[in-house]
C-alpha cells in the first residue's frame, strides 16, 4: 500500500503549496490529572506495577511519577498482594509473590486526590512449541537460513502471535499475526 | 399489491369517465436549440387550471370543451399565450424564445409553476444560467459546489464536493446523471466534481418530501438531465482554464429529427509538468515520468421517429488517474544494475443510458430505461530489480494491486398517466442488478528461482444482488386550496444469502393560503440497501461501496417537514422549511479498522449505529431580472449514535453545523459584462481531540529505550471540539464580446477573496517546552482567470 500512501503524501505536497499553519485557542474541558498505571506480568518475574500522572495534551515535558500510593492486587480466591512503592514510580511486590498462569488477577490502586483504579487481566498459557527446523538453502547463490517453527494454537480462542528469534550476532525478527 | 394496483385502475377509469373533455398534449421546448424545457407551466386564466411539463418536456392538460387562452411559460423566456377553441383533442408543440435573444421585447416577469403551487417540498430547482457565472475554485464551474451554497446542504472540507444533506453522508446521495447512478461524483480527492456543466440542462435538487419515484438513498436526489443537444444548427462551446480546458459540439444529425451532443474536458497539468520532472530527474540520474490527469466525455443522442416516440442514447466517461514511473540504473564492479518502479493509481466512472419515450396516448407517457453503471478503483506498483554480471543475470520482480468496483446494470419502465388536470399519476417498475467487487488484493513476486515465486490474490468475493423497485404516485388537486402528492415506493434487495423488502409510504401536500402563500408538509420514508465504507475526511477515491448483507443491513430514514411557501411582489420566492429526521442501521469503521484491513470479512469491521437530524431552512430566493441569487440559512442540529462507539453515547456527527449561511448574487451589468459573488459562513466541524496524555504501557518496560518515551492520547468523546468557523468570499466577472465567428468571454475572479484562513485540518505541536494546537488552512486567495467561447 505504499503506493496509495505515496500519492496522498503527493496530494498532501500540492495542497502544501497553498497550506498555511496557524495556531488557535484550545479551550480544554477543565480535568484534573488521572492515575495511569502500567503493568506487564509474566510468571517469572515478581509483581511490579508502574504509576504516573496523567497530563493535560497540551502541556509538554516527562511525566511524574506518583508515589504514596495504595496499590494492591488480588487474584480470583481473594488473595490480596500488597505492593510497595521502591522510587522512579516503581511499586514491587516484597513477598516476592509471582504470578499465575491462568489465574485471574486485579489491582487496585488508590491515592489521595485522586480516583481510584482498578483493572483485571490473567496471563495466557505459555505457547507450545511442537518443533523447530532449521536448514540452509541457497538463493541466487547466497547462502540462507531456513527456519520453520511449529507450535500449536488452541482451537478455541483466538490469540495474537510475536515471534522473536534471536541469533547469536544477528538481529531480532519480530511478527505480528492474529490466529 | 394486487388491491392497491386494482384500486389504482378503478381510480383512473372513474377520472376517465366525465364527459366531453379534450386533451391538449405535447412538447415544449427552446426555440433556438430545440433543447427540451423542463418543468414549464402550462396555465388556463379563467379555468385556474393547468399543467407542468415533465423531464422530457412532455405536457397533457385535459379541460371540458370550451375556448381557452393558455398561457406557455418558463423562467427566462418569453410566455406565449394561445387561444385554443377546443372541440378536439390538440396536440401543441411548441417553441419558446428566451427572453435573453429578445432584446427588443419588453419582458414581464414570466413563471413557471410559482413555488407556492407545488405540492412538492424541500426542493430546489438549480437556475443553469447563475452557474457559469458563479464564481468557483480555479474558474472550474461546477454543479455540485452550486449544490451546496441551497441551505440543507454542506460541503465537506474545504474545496471539495461532497455533499451532506440535512445531517446524512455522502453516500446518501442519489445522484442521477440522465437517470442513471453516478457513484462516485469526484476528480481530484473531490476538488472537482465529474459533472461538465456545459452539458447539462437542468438540475433538481430534493431534500425531503421526496415523490414516491425515487428510492434508494436516505438524503436526497440530484437529478441532473444532460443537454439533448441543438436541434436546429451546428453549435460549439468551449473553454480554457487553469485546471482544464473542455469542448462542447451539438447540432443536428437529422434537422428537427436527430441531434447530438459531445462534451470533453482534460487536464493538462501532467503534460505540462512532464518535461519539467524529467529533467529535475536527470539531474538526480534517474529517469522519471509521472502526472496527474482527470478527463470526462459526455455524449448523448436523441432521435425523434414522430412526435410520439423519441429515443435517447447518453453516456459518460471519466477518469482519474495518478502515475509515476522512476527507473534507476548504475554500474559497479563489471556489474550493471536496473532498478524499475511503476505505480498507479486510478478511479472512474461509466454510465450509459438508452431510453425511449412514447406518447401512449394524449393522456399516458411512457418512458423505458436500461442503463449501465460502473465505478472501479485501482492502485497498483511494480517493482523490478535486475542485476547484469559479465556471465549471468538474475533479478526480482514484486507486483502489486488492489481492486475495488461496483457495476449495475438497471431496467425500468415508468408512466406518467395525467387524466385531468386534477391528477398526474405516475406508476413504474424496474431492477437494479448490482456486481459487487468490495476489495480485491494481487500479489506477484519473482525471486529468480521458480520456488519461492508467488502469484496470489484474495480479497472479499464478487457479491450479486438484485435490487427491485415499483412505485405509484398521483398528485391530487382538491379544491382550489389543497394539493397532495400521495405515493408508495416499494424496494427489495436480493442477494445469495439475504433478502430484504420495504414499503416506504411518501406524502406531502400544500394549502394554499391566498394566490401567493402556502403552508407545506410532507413525510418521507426511505431505505437504502448499498452503503459507503469510508474513513477518510475528504473524499478519497478508496471510499468502499458495499452492499446490504445477512450482518449488514439496510439503512433506513424516516423524515418529516413543515414548512411556508410565497413569492412576494411576483420576484422573490422565500420558503421556510423545519424537519425532523431519524436514520437506522449506519456504518461506521470499528475503531481502528480501515480499507487496507478490510479482506474478506469487511463486515466484520464495522459498527451499526443509528442518527437524527434536525433544524429549519430559510431560502429567499430571485429568479428575474438583472439582479437574481439567493439567500440561504440553515439552523441544525446532526447526532450519531453506536452501541460500540464512543462508549455508547451520542455524539455530533462531523458535518453537525450549527448555522450555515450562503449569499448568492449574480448581476448583469450590461449586455457583455455580469458578474457574481457568493459569500457562504458555517460554524466549525466537530472534530475530535485529545485532551490529556499518559505513558503508555511500553514506557514502563524500560529495557526498550525506543519506547521508553512513548504517549497515548486520551480522547474524553468523539467530535467534542468545533473547529474556528468557515467564511469565505468569491467574486467573479465575464466580459463578453461578438465576434465574426461567434462569442468569447474572459472570466475573471478570485476564490476567498479576503483570504481567509479556514481550518482544513487540526494538529497538535510540541515547541520545545511548550504544546500548542494548530490548524493547517488550505487556500489562500486564488485568483482564476478563464477564457471560453460560443460558436
Amino acid at each position: 500500500m505504499r503506493t496509495l500512501a505515496k500519492y496522498i503524501f503527493f496530494l498532501v505536497i500540492v495542497l502544501g503549496l497553498f497550506g498555511c499553519e496557524s495556531i488557535i485557542d484550545y479551550d480544554l474541558p477543565p480535568s484534573d490529572p488521572k492515575l495511569v498505571l502500567n503493568c506487564y506480568f509474566t510468571n517469572d518475574s515478581i509483581w511490579k506495577v508502574d504509576i504516573f500522572k496523567s497530563k493535560s495534551i497540551m502541556e509538554s515535558g516527562d511525566f511524574e511519577f506518583v508515589p504514596g500510593a495504595q496499590v494492591e492486587i488480588s487474584n480470583q480466591n481473594g488473595t490480596v498482594y500488597p505492593l510497595t512503592y521502591i522510587g522512579v514510580g516503581e511499586y514491587i511486590s516484597l513477598e516476592n509473590a509471582i504470578p499465575q498462569i491462568g489465574a485471574n488477577y486485579t489491582v487496585k490502586a488508590t491515592r489521595l486526590n485522586f480516583e481510584d483504579i482498578t483493572a483485571t487481566a490473567a496471563m495466557p498459557s505459555k505457547v507450545e512449541i511442537i518443533s523447530i527446523d532449521t536448514a540452509s538453502v541457497q538463493n541466487n547463490g547466497y547462502p540462507e537460513q531456513e527456519s520453520k517453527i511449529t507450535f500449536l494454537d488452541p482451537a478455541n480462542e483466538k490469540n495474537y502471535y510475536s515471534l522473536k528469534l534471536n541469533f547469536d550476532q544477528v538481529t531480532v525478527f519480530q511478527y505480528d499475526s492474529l490466529l | 399489491m394486487k388491491k392497491l394496483i386494482f384500486a389504482f385502475i378503478v381510480l383512473v377509469n372513474c377520472l376517465n369517465l366525465s364527459a366531453q373533455k379534450f386533451t391538449i398534449s405535447g412538447y415544449l421546448s427552446d426555440g433556438e436549440t430545440g433543447e427540451k424545457l423542463i418543468g414549464a407551466s402550462i396555465y388556463s386564466k379563467q379555468t385556474l387550471l393547468g399543467t407542468t411539463t415533465n423531464v422530457y418536456g412532455f405536457f397533457s392538460l385535459t379541460l371540458p370543451a370550451d375556448t381557452y387562452n393558455i398561457m406557455f411559460s418558463y423562467v427566462g423566456y418569453a410566455s406565449q399565450n394561445l387561444k385554443i377553441n377546443l372541440l378536439q383533442n390538440e396536440q401543441i408543440n411548441l417553441e419558446l424564445s428566451s427572453s435573453i435573444q429578445l432584446k427588443t421585447f419588453e419582458v414581464t416577469a414570466t413563471q413557471a409553476e410559482q413555488i407556492q403551487e407545488r405540492s412538492q417540498m424541500s426542493s430546489i430547482e438549480i437556475p443553469m444560467k447563475s452557474v457559469t457565472i458563479i464564481p468557483s475554485l480555479l474558474g472550474e464551474r461546477d454543479i455540485l459546489k452550486v449544490i451546496q451554497l441551497l441551505p440543507g446542504v454542506q460541503s465537506g472540507g474545504e474545496g471539495t464536493s461532497g455533499l451532506y444533506v440535512r445531517g446524512g453522508g455522502p453516500d446518501q446521495n442519489l445522484i442521477l446523471l440522465d437517470g442513471v447512478p453516478v457513484y462516485n461524483a469526484s476528480h481530484l480527492f473531490g476538488f472537482f466534481s465529474v459533472f461538465n456543466n456545459d452539458a447539462i440542462n437542468n438540475v433538481e435538487l430534493i431534500k425531503g418530501g421526496f415523490p414516491a419515484s425515487y428510492g434508494g438513498r436516505l438524503s436526497s436526489v440530484i437529478d441532473i438531465r444532460m443537454k439533448e443537444g441543438n436541434q436546429k444548427e451546428w453549435h460549439g462551446t468551449g473553454s480554457v482554464g487553469l485546471v482544464s480546458s473542455k469542448l462542447t459540439v451539438e447540432g443536428p444529425l437529422i434537422k428537427d429529427k436527430t441531434s447530438l451532443i459531445v462534451s470533453g474536458r482534460r487536464t493538462y497539468i501532467d503534460l505540462l509538468a512532464r518535461p519539467i520532472i524529467k529533467q529535475q530527474a536527470r539531474k538526480n540520474g534517474t529517469d522519471a515520468v509521472a502526472g496527474y490527469y482527470f478527463y470526462d466525455i459526455n455524449a448523448k443522442i436523441n432521435h425523434k421517429f414522430s412526435d410520439k416516440s423519441r429515443l435517447f442514447l447518453s453516456t459518460y466517461i471519466g477518469k482519474d488517474r495518478a502515475y509515476a514511473t522512476f527507473e534507476d540504473e548504475y554500474n559497479y564492479d563489471n556489474t550493471r544494475f536496473v532498478s524499475k518502479s511503476e505505480s498507479d493509481l486510478g478511479w472512474g466512472n461509466v454510465t450509459a443510458a438508452m431510453r425511449w419515450n412514447q406518447v401512449i396516448s394524449k393522456k399516458v407517457f411512457s418512458n423505458t430505461t436500461f442503463t449501465y453503471s460502473k465505478y472501479q478503483f485501482g492502485v497498483g506498483e511494480v517493482l523490478d530489480d535486475e542485476t547484469f554480471e559479465p556471465d549471468t543475470s538474475y533479478g526480482e520482480l514484486f507486483e502489486y494491486s488492489y481492486n475495488s468496483s461496483i457495476e449495475d446494470f438497471t431496467g425500468k419502465i415508468d408512466f406518467d398517466i395525467i387524466p385531468n388536470p386534477n391528477h398526474y399519476i405516475r406508476v413504474g417498475l424496474g431492477d437494479i442488478y448490482h456486481t459487487f467487487r468490495p476489495g480485491v488484493n494481487a500479489f506477484r513476486n519473482e525471486i529468480g528461482n521458480n520456488q519461492n515465486d508467488v502469484d496470489t490474490s484474495f480479497g472479499a468475493a464478487k457479491i450479486f444482488a438484485h435490487e427491485l423497485f415499483a412505485y405509484a404516485e398521483d398528485d391530487i388537486k382538491i379544491g382550489s386550496r389543497l394539493k397532495v402528492n400521495v405515493g408508495l415506493h416499494f424496494s427489495g434487495f436480493i442477494s445469495h444469502n439475504t433478502s430484504y423488502f420495504s414499503f416506504q409510504p411518501r406524502i406531502s401536500g400544500r394549502f394554499a393560503i391566498n394566490d401567493n402563500l402556502s403552508i407545506k408538509a410532507s413525510y418521507a420514508e426511505m431505505a437504502q440497501f448499498i452503503h459507503l465504507l469510508s474513513n477518510a475526511t475528504i473524499g478519497l477515491p478508496t471510499d468502499l461501496w458495499v452492499p446490504s448483507t445477512d450482518k449488514v443491513k439496510p439503512q433506513n430514514s424516516q423524515q418529516v417537514a413543515l414548512g411556508m411557501a410565497q413569492t412576494v411582489r411576483s420576484k422573490f420566492e422565500i420558503s421556510v422549511e423545519g424537519y425532523y429526521k431519524t436514520m437506522q442501521n449506519l456504518i461506521e469503521y470499528k475503531e481502528g479498522a480501515s480499507f487496507f484491513s478490510v479482506g474478506q470479512n469487511w463486515d466484520n469491521q464495522i459498527e451499526f449505529g443509528q442518527g437524527n437530524s434536525y433544524g429549519a431552512e430559510l431560502l429567499v430566493q430571485k429568479k428575474e431580472g438583472k439582479t437574481t441569487g439567493w439567500i440561504g440559512y440553515t439552523l441544525s442540529w446532526t447526532n450519531r449514535e453506536f452501541e460500540n462507539l464512543n462508549f455508547g453515547n451520542p455524539y455530533p456527527y462531523k458535518y453537525d453545523r450549527r448555522h450555515d449561511i450562503s449569499f448568492v448574487l449574480v448581476h448583469q451589468l450590461n449586455e457583455n459584462i455580469d458578474m457574481g459573488v457568493t459569500w457562504v459562513y458555517g460554524t466549525g466541524n466537530a472534530v475530535t481531540l485529545a485532551t490529556s496524555r499518559f505513558p503508555s504501557a511500553n514506557s514502563s518496560n524500560k529495557e526498550n529505550f525506543f519506547s521508553y518515551f512513548q504517549d497515548v492520547q486520551y480522547f474524553e468523546s468523539r467530535n467534542d471540539f468545533r473547529m474556528p468557523s468557515y467564511h469565505r468570499l468569491d467574486i467573479g466577472i465575464n466580459f463578453k464580446k461578438e465576434r465574426k465567428w461567434g462569442e468569447r468571454t474572459w472570466s475573471f475572479g478570485a476564490y476567498n477573496a479576503y483570504s481567509r484562513q479556514n481550518p482544513f485540518y487540526l494538529f497538535f505541536e510540541n515547541t520545545g517546552n511548550q504544546t500548542v494546537l494548530k490548524q493547517v488552512s488550505l487556500f489562500p486567495i486564488i485568483p482564476f482567470a478563464t477564457y471560453s467561447f460560443k460558436f
